[in-house]
């Protein structure tokens, strides 16, 4: 009898009646801290929170500091501030390898793979969640598509081929070893990508607010992908494919958005102080109605932020976690009037005397873009919340400015990636490489000068003359270069310029006269190595090659030698 | 039903009733002997199933009586020293005569001695796996606080190595080798059958490895009866996936029948540093720091600083100019007491031990304190002859109060010529430690985050305490037969709670700040808690049929486990607080970190085990365990992992003892088996979204890793082949094992992945296999000479092994060794297809160039022929068109460095003329070719003198420890060797010249990688037992004394103060100056009454 209890209640111990069944029940435990996908991906804030998650990757150091070291770094404009980390330095002397850490691209695709994975579960939230509806959700994924495609765009003008993924990355049975895709396909393929989207994207988030007859401008309109944002990518992508008519064509498509929306708003408010029209484009004035000092137009755009002129930047402003990191530690922040660049002196010495080569003396922008630290440049384009200044044809020395500015007390600069600017100037080039009006060119040209030299009434002559440059292409070009620098001066976009030619041009040889200006020493030997039409681009990591085998190492920098350990 | 059975029940009763006893009937006797009444037997009334149901003591006349409550009941009376008499309940009154039970014949005890353990109690020498144990008896009364220490040497293939010596910190084990890429190689401790483990996965704690083994301190050595080791995996196969590095077992102390027995125990022990590297004093450093400043720049303004330049007229003067030496400040003789008590004791019905220990400890750093409460019970209560419930009850309080920082490693590197406290214009020594100024010249910076150490130990504090508190409880019982003449069948059910919480509470004063106001590290008090609770509930069946024919033996366990638990964190540090005497978090502050964390585990498993053998000759075990994780996605989570392994006794063949008469025990001992090991990490399988930083002040979430659905069980299968031997009647034995290990799809963290898929890595994946051969030797004399009083024991063990990885995917291999990064002091670790891991690569150091300039006769002063220019293979050099030498620079076209007169000399291998990655070459292994250990034992009369040694042989070290006081790169303080350094040109030396962050002088090279041999006197013991006979009269049953050394000396080559260094990554071992172990000696007395 014993016997039998005994067995019993082991029995009753051992094998409780849903033991076996509850035995995987009991080994699957969540974490406690962390949404996993199998709860997510459910309503719409689930989506949006994601799309937030792409924006937000755009702003970590990793991205940003690319964007702007990509784009610029190893072009005339930039030289060695104080206390430059070593692969910056490598970079500045035009000795890039594999190893250095600028090669890494990793946090792109990390936004790519965001992007990725709301276009690819959007469609599945739009079946469950009836308050998300298909518009909103196309709006969506306009929005991640056309952060993938900038993505993608920065690293093809950096990398030339790369990887293109367009499948977000789930689980370990994907292959993620993925052969490089031509520049040319990959550069078709966002077209085509942004062509089908252009018109599934917001026109605008939020309408304009008036207090009185002042306009509060929505930050959102310009800090989120918008459809201009789509047009002004779009017109940029054309630009480097050489497609002159569709470039134009999203040009003015922006252009005119713009127009309107200026209409809209002077209707409401009668009389603009701080806005004219030139050439018929809408732009923000150096010097506002009753103002003696210029500085309007630095101040808005990139002091404040958010400013008309702009179509899409990323915010930093208020309520980030996130600092402006390149800006903070790369031109400068409330301690370091210099931060670890530094203005190649060419483009800012001599300016108030007129005896610069790059800039007229009444140019605001120099002044703007610049500060004289000692005997060398800082860059305080970003760096400083406002500054104003007068110029004039007859002042000779720095002092005459009368230069006043504030500088920025937290590492909160918003950054451009287009505006308005950009949009006359693409055009402009578009119409240069058509040939068919250099005139209309040169106009376009020139309202961007004309604004930067304060010539809102003819009472000053401009300082370009259209008969100096519309003879030749070649001059057109020449001329559209220099504005281009003028007017995007360490907005990270100069290298890519450069490249933009070479590309065009098929050698390298007016990227090296460019590029070569800020070098005082060893001039000849990096002449020399930037002869190579590869060396343009930046090499793949070191890192990113040892695990991606497809992966073949640009020929430019093939050479490498690998270290052989011998045993 | 039940009023039913209960009422004929009572009918049936009512029958027998009338024929016999009922009852309540009054039972009553007297119980003589053959000199009269025995006074206070135990009379007791038992069940059918031997519970006690009534009982009764005998009185001075030896009378008894009690009711009677079932008169189907036995009647049983016991008296210690006499035969039990058992009777039917015939009548009501009983005149019993107990007999002395040492009348009885003399009886032939055939129990073997059984392998203690967690799976089945098989006879030793029926056993088939490999497995070590070592009775703790051989311990006793050493001076040992850990487990460890005492094991280090012993155990044939157990590599111990301590992490460091600071207090509580611990050791890192490896056994057999490394077979494993990433993830924990220490093995499994299971005490009394529990896995010893706090699960501290999330904790916010520097290093859970570390604080796992040091744990291992928890258990008292005191409370230890025997260590097992299980090596192979056969021996593990029951602790799956938990012991596939190796399971150390370790069986408590418990009770026994009998009279309570009071031990107690004291220990004294002096601790002190042994003497690292002679530093230079304040004089020297300063002589040291302006020619390394004014070496790259040649530049008498570049040295010109005033704190190294003793001009009176510098403000801090006085505080500048002195020879402090920062080790002798630091260091003390730290003093240790160890109080033990324990009773043990037992009667008829339960068995007790309670141990309770006491150790209170100050370090050989000074303020370091260490105050430790142990206690242990374990109970054992026998319901009844099937019946057996045991309690053991585990307590552990640590208080350690700590340093607040490195003490020892910030006074090898501050400045000598600082003073410890503020100095008046005299150079007296005021009341006010003195800090850095933050004002201090610009060069100097860098010496501000050394804090004066002296100030940190006494004004700042860091104290940590920790309670372990693991209760058991156990029912056994036996189903079927009793003993072994019948078929058995033994339940075991088994609870155990592991409740471990632990604090730290840290607090920095503002007076030790030397950044100024700002400084978030000044007045800051950070405190951190956290609790974890594990339940782990067991349930083991075993069955013992018992065959007619004896020859035959089977047994058989069935187990099943489950593991849960769960644990919380949380921590808070504020700076900024009111100076005073406040370092409380509940103070008014600013908060600068605050945080929880949570975790929890679970797990199960199922186990089936067999033993079987046949005349005690030929013996077969096959077990299979099935494992069930939570790491793993559903289609992964079960591994099974068998096991089977054959043993033949070849000794107690018939024909044997005729054959090899001398050769008393003989064995072979074959095995095979598969453990499995799972990733480190949880919720792998799991796509996690976590919160970013947002965005226009909205919220974020991004998908954090990819899904691992793929990710499967490391698998380890292992050969072994061992075998036991015995000469002269067992009085040498040992064993020999042989083992091939092969594991296969090897676990990697953090495998790189093209970033291009968004992710720099998939959290783990399977990659590749390896390899691990080796072999172990054990030997033990068992007084092997015996003259008179006198005799000696002996023992010996060693072990070799070697891995290699013989597949992994390319670009796995090649993510996984680092580029050359062209700076000083870094080596290359290289893994590669077939070879073994722990290899490391560097430079060949030739010197010191005598001279910058080159000529072909030497010109004393002024240029000779060791100078910096570029040769061929043959030694000669190289000229250029214009007849001109080329200078030998360090990767030219990139760095570019030339180097000059001074310099350190590599050997340019490839002859380049330049010195860059391809001349970097293989300069040994960090692993060692044995390992092992040997002692010896003599005893003469009651005198006992006992010695353990240990060695390793043939591994290198990286010692970065030199390497950072022989660089003379920065304003560290250096030692006493770089006073032969290259000053002037013609110097002919082996130390170059000093210069500060510029030129190549400390690449890694063999001139810092170091032979790690090492024989080590691990302690020496000489103990005294006082003889019974005069104990006696004292009331007493023990006396014993001793003293003994631990650590007394170390025979090494190895310039470090220590060559016992533990493993890095991948295998290589870095010496970075942790504080070595310390030196000892101890006293101690154990009284047993």
């Amino acid at each position: 009898m014993s016997l039998a209890k005994g067995l019993l209640g082991a029995a009753f111990f051992l094998l409780p009646s849903s033991f076996f069944v509850s035995c995987s029940d009991f080994l699957e435990i969540e974490p406690m801290n962390e949404v996993v996908l199998e709860n997510f991906w459910t309503e719409k804030a689930d989506v949006a929170s994601v799309v937030n998650g792409c924006y937000e990757v755009l702003e970590s150091p990793d991205c940003i500091q690319r964007m702007g070291v990509w784009g610029e770094l190893r072009s005339d404009n930039i030289w060695v501030g104080s206390n430059v980390p070593n692969d910056i330095n490598e970079l500045l002397k035009e000795n890039l390898l594999s190893s250095n850490s600028y090669c890494n691209w990793s946090k792109f695709y990390d936004c790519i793979n965001r992007c990725n994975t709301v276009i690819h579960y959007a469609p599945e939230v739009q079946q469950i969640d009836p308050n998300y509806s298909e518009e909103e959700m196309r709006a969506n994924i306009a929005e991640v598509t056309t952060l993938r495609a900038l993505c993608y765009f920065y690293l093809i003008r950096t990398f030339r081929d790369v990887p293109y993924v367009t499948e977000p990355s789930i689980d370990d049975t994907q292959d993620y070893v993925v052969a490089a895709t031509p520049f040319d396909q990959v550069l078709d393929a966002l077209i085509a990508d942004l062509e089908r989207i252009k018109g599934d994207a917001v026109r605008r988030y939020e309408v304009e607010r008036y207090e009185g007859n002042v306009v509060y401008l929505s930050e959102k309109n310009s800090s989120r992908i918008t459809r201009w944002t789509v047009y002004t990518l779009l017109a940029d992508l054309y630009l480097w494919k050489g497609d002159w008519d569709n470039c134009i064509k999203c040009c003015d498509a922006v252009l005119a958005y713009k127009r309107e929306q200026y209409e809209e708003m002077l209707k409401r408010v009668g009389t603009f102080g701080n806005l004219a029209l030139f050439h018929g484009i809408p732009l923000i004035l150096e010097k506002t109605a009753g103002s003696t000092t210029c500085g309007n137009a630095y101040t808005e755009i990139f002091g404040s932020g958010n400013s008309f002129e702009s179509i899409f930047e990323l915010y930093f402003r208020t309520n980030q976690t996130q600092k402006n990191t390149w800006v903070a530690n790369f031109y400068g922040d409330s301690r370091n009037t210099m931060g670890s660049l530094s203005a190649a002196s060419f483009l800012a010495k001599d300016a108030s005397s007129g005896k610069n080569e790059v800039f007229k003396k009444t140019d605001s922008r120099v002044y703007e873009s610049t500060q004289g630290s000692n005997s060398n440049y800082a860059i305080s384009k970003y760096t400083r919340t406002s500054v104003s200044f007068t110029i004039s044809t007859s002042m000779s020395k720095d002092e005459d400015l009368k230069l006043s500015s504030t500088r920025r007390t937290t590492d909160y600069a918003n950054w451009i990636l287009y505006r308005m600017s950009d949009v006359i100037l693409m055009k402009a080039e578009a119409m240069i490489e058509k040939g068919t009006d250099f005139d209309g060119a040169f106009h376009l040209i020139n309202t961007i000068n004309k604004r930067a030299n304060d010539i809102t009434t003819t009472s000053r002559s401009d300082s370009l003359k259209l008969a100096d440059y519309n003879t030749s292409k070649a001059n057109m070009e020449e001329l559209l270069l220099a504005e281009r620098q003028r007017e995007f001066l360490f907005e990270g976009k100069r290298w890519f310029d450069l490249v933009r030619f070479a590309r065009r041009d098929g050698n390298n040889t007016r990227l090296i006269s460019l590029a070569t200006r800020k070098y005082i020493e060893n001039v000849n030997a990096i002449k020399i190595k930037l002869a190579d039409p590869n060396i343009v681009y930046f090499p793949y990591a070191k890192s990113e090659l040892k695990v991606n085998p497809l992966l073949k190492q640009n020929p430019a920098y093939g050479n490498e030698e690998d270290s052989q350990l011998t045993k | 039903m039940k009023r039913l059975t209960i009422l004929i029940f009572s009918f049936f009763n009512f029958l027998i009733m009338a024929q016999a006893q009922q009852a309540g009937d009054i039972i009553s006797g007297t119980v003589i002997d053959e000199f009269g009444p025995v006074i206070m037997a135990n009379v007791v009334e038992l069940d059918a199933s031997n519970r006690i149901v009534a009982s009764a003591v005998t009185d001075m006349s030896g009378n008894f009586s009690f009711r009677l409550k079932n008169p189907k009941d036995k009647l049983r009376i016991t008296y210690v020293g006499y035969k039990t008499v058992t009777l039917p309940f015939n009548k009501t009154k009983f005149n019993i005569t107990m007999k002395s039970a040492t009348e009885l014949a003399t009886v032939n005890i055939t129990a073997k001695k059984k392998a203690q353990g967690s799976g089945l109690a098989i006879p030793e020498d029926e056993i088939s796996t490999a497995r070590q144990t070592i009775s703790m008896s051989e311990f006793e009364g050493l001076s040992m606080t850990t487990v460890d220490e005492a094991l280090q040497g012993r155990i044939a293939g157990l590599d111990i190595v301590a992490n460091s010596g600071n207090l509580g910190s611990g050791t890192s084990m490896r056994l057999r080798g490394v077979s494993s890429i990433n993830g924990s190689s220490e093995p499994l401790i299971v005490v009394d059958g529990n896995v010893w483990e706090t699960n501290v996965n999330d904790f916010d704690f520097s290093s859970a490895n570390e604080e796992k083994f040091a744990e291992l301190l928890n258990v008292n050595p005191e409370d230890i009866e025997s260590i097992s080791v299980l090596k192979d995996a056969a021996a593990t196969a029951i602790w799956g996936s938990q012991g596939s590095n190796g399971v150390i077992e370790i069986k408590t102390k418990r009770g026994a029948r009998g009279k309570t027995r009071v031990t107690y125990s004291l220990r004294v022990t002096g601790t002190y540093q042994p003497n690292g590297y002679e530093m230079l004093n304040g004089d020297e450093y300063t002589m040291l720091l302006k020619e390394e400043y004014f070496n790259p720049t040649m530049s008498d303004v570049a040295s010109a600083i005033p704190e190294l330049s003793y001009t009176p007229s510098f403000s801090e003067y006085e505080m500048y100019n002195n020879n402090t030496d920062w080790l002798k400040e630091v260091k003390q003789v730290g003093w240790r007491q160890n109080h033990y008590l324990a009773l043990s004791g037992g009667g008829e019905k339960a068995n007790f031990r309670i141990g309770a220990g006491y150790d209170h400890e100050t370090g050989s750093i000074i303020k370091q304190q260490l105050d430790r409460f142990t206690s242990r019970v374990n109970l054992d209560y026998f319901v009844s002859d099937r019946i057996k419930i045991e309690t053991n009850i585990a307590l552990t309080y640590t208080k350690n109060k700590k340093n607040n920082g490195d003490l020892l490693s910030i006074a090898y590197v501050r400045m000598p010529n600082l003073s410890i406290y503020e100095q008046d214009k005299f150079g007296n020594d005021l009341d006010e430690y003195y800090s850095m100024q933050p004002t201090v010249s610009e060069q100097l910076r860098d010496q501000l985050n050394y804090k004066n150490p002296v100030a940190l130990a006494n004004l700042a504090s860091n104290n940590e305490t920790s309670y372990n508190i693991t209760p058991e409880f156990k029912l056994h019982y036996r189903l079927l037969g009793l003993d072994d003449q019948h078929t058995r069948l033994d339940y075991e059910g088994k609870v155990v709670f592991n409740i471990f919480n632990r604090y730290d509470d840290q607090y920095m004063p503002l007076s030790l700040s030397t950044k100024g106001i700002e400084d978030t590290g000044a007045n800051q008090t950070s405190s951190s808690s956290s609790k974890s609770l594990g339940v782990t509930t067991t349930h083991t069946l075993t069955f013992t049929p018992h065959f007619k024919n004896e020859d035959h033996v089977l047994t058989m366990l069935l187990r099943g486990q489950m593991t849960s638990g769960n644990s919380t964190s949380q921590n808070t540090t504020l700076w900024g607080l009111p100076s005073g005497t406040i370092s409380s978090t509940a103070a008014d502050g600013i908060i600068s970190a605050m945080g929880t964390g949570s975790s929890q585990w679970r797990s199960m498993y199922f186990t089936y085990s067999a033993h079987y053998a046949y005349k005690g000759r030929y013996m077969a075990d096959f077990s299979v365990r099935r494992d069930g994780s939570t790491k793993f996605g559903a289609d992964q989570r079960w591994g099974n992992f068998p096991a089977f392994s054959v043993r033949w006794n070849v000794s107690k063949e018939p024909w044997f003892k005729k054959t090899l008469p001398f050769v008393s025990m003989l064995s072979i001992r074959p095995g095979w088996g598969i453990v499995g090991k799972q990733p480190g990490a949880e919720y792998l399988y799991f796509s996690k979204y976590r919160n970013g930083n947002g965005y226009m002040g909205e919220t974020s979430v991004y998908p954090q890793n990819i899904q691992l659905k793929n990710l499967k069980w490391e698998q380890k299968e292992t050969w072994n082949l061992g075998m036991d031997f015995g000469f002269l009647n067992d009085r040498i034995t040992g064993n020999v094992e042989l083992y091939w290990q092969y594991t296969t799809d090897l676990l990697m963290a953090n495998r790189g992945l093209p970033t291009s898929s968004g992710y720099p890595n998939l959290s783990w994946q399977n990659v590749g296999d390896m390899k691990n051969i080796g072999w172990e030797f054990n030997l033990n004399g068992n007084k092997i000479v015996k003259i008179g009083k006198f005799s000696a024991d002996f023992n010996v063990t060693f072990a070799n092994n070697k891995n290699q990885i013989t597949s992994m995917d390319e670009t796995c291999l090649a993510s996984l060794n680092q580029e050359f990064d062209r700076q000083n002091g870094s080596y290359l670790s290289r893994v590669e297809l077939n070879s073994a891991m722990g290899s490391i690569y560097g430079f060949r150091y030739k010197g010191v160039y005598q001279y910058s300039e080159y000529s072909a006769v030497e010109v004393p002063g002024l240029s000779g022929p060791n100078a910096p220019v570029v040769r061929d293979e043959n030694g000669n050099v190289i000229l250029d068109n214009n007849g001109m030498t080329k200078p030998m620079t360090f990767c030219y076209g990139s760095v570019d460095y030339e180097f000059r007169g001074g310099d350190a000399i590599y050997e340019d291998v490839n002859h380049d003329g330049q010195i860059n990655e391809l001349d970097i070459v293989y300069l040994g292994s960090s692993l060692p070719k044995f390992t092992g250990g040997f002692g010896f034992k003599l005893n003469f009369g009651r005198f006992t003198l006992n010695n353990q040694f240990n060695f390793r042989y043939g591994n290198k070290i990286i010692n970065k420890a030199r390497m950072n006081v022989e660089n003379m790169y920065s304003n560290n303080n250096q030692s006493r060797a770089v006073n032969w350094r290259w000053r002037v040109e013609g110097d002919v030396t082996e130390i170059p010249r000093a210069l500060r962050q510029m030129g190549y002088n400390w690449l890694g090279s063999d001139r810092f990688v170091e032979d790690g041999s090492f024989i080590r006197l691990n302690y020496t013991q000489l103990s005294y037992s006082v003889n019974p006979k005069i104990l006696k009269n004292w009331g007493l049953t023990q006396l014993s004394l001793y003293v003994s050394a631990n650590n007394l000396f170390c025979l090494t080559k190895y310039s470090g103060a220590d060559p016992e260094v533990g493993y890095g990554s991948m295998g290589i071992v870095y010496d970075n100056a942790q504080t070595p172990r310390a030196k000892s000696f101890t006293a101690g007395v154990t009284v047993q009454f």
